[in-house]
């Protein structure tokens, strides 16, 4: 019996243009979840996210003749996942909501089931908070780099973009999420009571 | 003491990252029986065709030696066989003045116009 893991990508794309669903299967296993929290960090909803992931493993079917097996699949899914998460994120944006809704959507705990909520620490949510107030070329940054332990140069690759303007992107990305969480904490000791003391 | 700090603000993203993007086991049951049912109802889409054919390619290659070929030969024949440059240079202007390039480029006599009138 032949492990999934010993079988290249390029052999499952491979049987993926023969209509294979077992193929399908193997890379849904590989690269589903990557593909699924990518797009949740990067859209902040459930989903959505959910969505893009089944469209990304749709297109890897439908595009299946059309990829270069010669190439890392990993890239080309993140790229169409980073492509579909802005795609929505835009689309959003020109959608007329009402601030009340846009006032609940900012408000509430975006991905997160009750009972892992409990466990949140305050910085975890400060944290979030400000990736949520990130650009959206930061915030996918951000994203690729923390959360997929991506290189500069991979990131640069997906995002078809040299390599100077991901590591700029990174780096005014951490500058604002410091000052976003400095001003948290500022506002948190000044509620607490005890800011100058020190 | 920055290092530091951007030790930990790397840590904290990370953590928080991965700890808001987690996925059940059974999320992704559920996600593996949508898609089977949606990809049964998609068709996929043939491969690309070659932008460039490989005997176009040749015949270019064919075209740009030709060109090579005759260029070379034409100043070749120009530098040994044709004298006329040679002839036009080694000659004093001042003790010919009734000679003149006709529109060959040549140096020719002002007789010739006079008998070509």
């Amino acid at each position: 019996m032949t492990l999934i893991e010993d079988v290249s990508d390029a052999h499952l794309i491979e049987r993926l243009r023969a209509n294979e669903l077992d193929a399908l299967g193997s890379l849904f296993d590989r690269y589903y979840t990557q593909v699924y929290r990518t797009a949740v960090a990067i859209t902040r909803d459930n989903a959505v996210a959910e969505d893009i992931a089944q469209d990304c493993f749709l297109k890897l079917h439908q595009y299946a003749h059309r990829i270069d097996v010669s190439l890392p699949l990993a890239p080309w899914l993140y790229r169409v996942t980073v492509n579909l998460s802005y795609t929505w994120i835009s689309r959003r944006q020109k959608r007329k909501i009402s601030l009340e809704a846009l006032v609940d959507h900012l408000m509430s705990p975006p991905w997160t089931a009750p009972d892992q909520q409990a466990e949140h620490n305050e910085t975890q949510n400060q944290v979030r908070q400000a990736i949520s107030e990130l650009h959206f070329n930061q915030r996918v940054v951000v994203v690729l780099h923390y959360l997929c332990s991506l290189s500069l140069e991979e990131i640069a690759e997906i995002l078809d973009c040299p390599v100077g303007t991901v590591k700029s992107r990174l780096y005014y990305a951490r500058e604002n999420l410091r000052r976003r969480l400095d001003d948290a904490d500022r506002i948190q000791e000044v509620a607490h009571g005890y800011a100058g003391l020190t | 003491m920055q290092d530091l700090l951007d030790k930990h603000l790397d840590e904290d993203i990370s953590r928080t990252l991965k700890f808001e993007t987690t996925l059940t086991p059974k999320q992704k049951a559920a996600a593996w029986e949508r898609l089977q049912a949606r990809v049964q109802e998609q068709t996929q889409l043939p491969p690309l065709e070659e932008p460039c054919q490989p005997e176009l390619v040749r015949f270019r290659w064919l075209e740009r030696i030709t060109a090579f070929r005759v260029g070379s030969t034409k100043l070749l024949h120009t530098l040994v066989m044709d004298s006329a440059a040679f002839e036009r240079a080694g000659t004093p202007k001042s003790l010919f003045p009734c000679h003149y390039y006709d529109i060959h480029g040549r140096w020719t006599h002002l007789s010739i116009i006079a008998m070509s009138a």
